[in-house]
């Protein structure tokens, strides 16, 4: 019963001294400290004058949504390959009307801009 | 020096070029990319060396520092030609005289920075936070805002309406150069991105101009002196093709780059006979169509001169009214749209000139005057023009519409051009 309890006594014990180690190398590779102009971004020499943490638009997103819808639906396909060796041309005609209401939905897409980059 | 030293003190030295003023070879360090012992790096994350070429103007005196603080240990800075200007008198500088192998002068300081014989440099600003990150609370937390404090006394952004839809996000104000790699040195924008989308731009004045420095290449001389037409033409050529390299660096083709400028240095009829290929291969490639279709210089609301003017469809060219180039065919080469890609081929164009020009001018004296054709743009006529420019442009093309206009601002003399 104690057999599984020192398994994980051990690897944590290993994982600190990795972590301990770690920090030992790192210590005696005696890296400076950072100074100020290391640590600013560098855009030519001058200091920025507002903090680098902003929000923006992600422009994107319609793109991503996309992607993300047409990614899950090729899932679809896999059930769909197994079952098409039984089933014939019958799966095939109904795999081509799935795909032909998708291609429907992407070229609405298309004409309401979303695969437009701006 | 251990196997590891070794190595390291053998690789090309990774070194960052500051750029002042002055002429002779420290007035044009551009050359040293050619180097194959050095490294010229964009970013002083990446260097070990700083090369200060030229006398820095005093209002580039602490962005120097700053460029030389960023640079991580152990780091040495090399001063070349006129280093009387005050700047770094701190440091333990190595001198070297505007004729001297300065890439041995860099490589030697490197290898006493590898080897131990050398110190690394102490910063030469304050190099703590200008003022620690806290916030209201008794262990520096809380407070107003995202993150509760002001995080090293620069606040978050503001808001602003996006340009392009009124979405309400940060605009952030990022001040650019003079010192950044893919402008002209000197150069001082301050923008306001929202995302990538330049909001906002603000043109700061020339530092060079505080300094009197005048233009010492063959176009300056000319005013004053009998050159060979051939020679004037030549030195187009060369300005020309300095120029595609830098775009094709700013485009990440290197290799390209580096073939545009093999024959710059050399004897002249090297060049003359290598750059017709050299446009012939620039045109069978696509760098064109990877070039952004914007920054637009209308010819009708803009009366300039210049090569970028006559991308824009201007005639103008001083050579129409110049006795030397008589019988010569001259005919400027005017061209038309006045954007990005018009400019990329005007250079082109002009190239064929220039070439056809020195072949048929041979020995022929330019006569002294003071009419000659620059090979840049005006840049004081063209900074002011910056904001209009490049607003409402992604971050992307506004660098690539500051590149195309070739503006120069350590030529604080620029010769006279007249309309003609």
């Amino acid at each position: 019963m104690l057999l599984p309890l020192a398994g994980v006594l051990t690897l944590f014990l290993g994982a600190s001294a990795a972590v301990l180690v770690g920090r030992w190398v790192d210590g005696a590779l005696g890296r400076a400290p950072l100074s100020e102009s290391q640590m600013v971004p560098f855009t030519g020499g001058r200091e920025p004058q507002t903090h680098a943490w902003n929000r923006y638009h992600v422009r994107y997103y319609t793109m991503a949504v996309l992607f993300l819808a047409f990614d899950m639906e090729m899932v679809f396909m896999y059930p769909w390959a197994v079952v098409y060796v039984q089933e014939g041309v019958t799966a095939l005609i109904e795999m081509l009307m799935f795909i032909v209401i998708l291609l429907v939905g992407v070229l609405y897409a298309w004409r309401e801009g979303a695969l437009s980059w701006q | 020096m251990g196997v590891v030293r070794r190595l390291a003190a053998a690789t090309p030295v990774p070194v960052l070029v500051l750029q002042g003023s002055g002429g002779g070879p420290a007035g044009d360090a551009e050359r040293l990319r050619r180097d194959p012992r050095l490294d010229v790096v964009d970013s002083p994350r990446h260097a070990t060396v700083l090369l200060v070429a030229g006398a820095l103007p005093p209002e580039l005196h602490e962005p120097a520092a700053l460029v030389h603080d960023a640079l991580p240990h152990p780091r040495a800075t090399v001063r070349w030609g006129d280093a009387d200007d005050g700047w770094g008198t701190s440091l333990a500088l190595r001198p070297t005289a505007g004729d001297d192998d300065v890439a041995a002068a860099v490589l030697e300081v490197h290898r006493g920075l590898i080897d131990g014989t050398r110190d690394s440099e102490p910063p030469l600003m304050s190099s703590t936070s200008r003022e620690p990150w806290r916030g209201v609370g008794p262990f520096g937390h809380g407070g107003s805002g995202m993150t509760g404090g002001v995080p090293h006394g620069r606040p978050l952004p503001d808001r602003a309406d996006d340009l392009r839809d009124g979405l309400k996000l940060d605009a952030l104000s990022v001040p650019v150069g003079p010192f950044y790699a893919p402008f002209p040195v000197g150069l001082m924008l301050d923008v306001v991105l929202q995302g990538d989308l330049v909001q906002e731009v603000h043109v700061h004045g020339n530092p060079f101009l505080a300094v009197s420095s005048s233009p010492t290449d063959v176009f300056a001389r000319a005013a004053t002196e009998p050159v060979r037409v051939a020679a004037l033409e030549q030195a187009r050529v060369v300005h020309h093709l300095r120029a595609i390299a830098r775009t094709l660096r700013l485009l990440g083709l290197h290799a390209l780059a580096a073939r545009m400028v093999q024959h710059t240095d050399g004897p002249p009829e090297a060049l003359l006979s290598a750059g017709p290929g050299l446009a012939r291969l620039l045109r069978r490639t696509s760098v064109e169509r990877s070039l952004p279709p914007c920054g637009t210089l209308a010819d009708t609301t803009w009366d300039g001169h210049g090569f970028a003017a006559r991308a824009a469809g201007s005639c103008r060219d001083a050579r129409s009214a110049d006795p030397s180039y008589d019988d010569l065919g001259f005919t400027p080469v005017c061209g038309e749209g006045g954007d990005v890609r018009a400019r990329w081929r005007q250079r082109l164009a002009e190239i064929d000139q220039s070439i056809a020009l020195a072949a048929a001018a041979g020995t022929r004296l330019h006569e002294p005057g003071p009419v000659v054709e620059d090979p840049a743009s005006v840049t004081a006529e063209l900074l002011p023009m910056l904001p209009d420019l490049l607003v409402g442009l992604e971050w992307g093309d506004a660098v690539a519409v500051v590149d195309s206009l070739d503006l120069d601002l350590r030529r604080t003399a620029p010769i006279d051009q007249v309309a003609t």
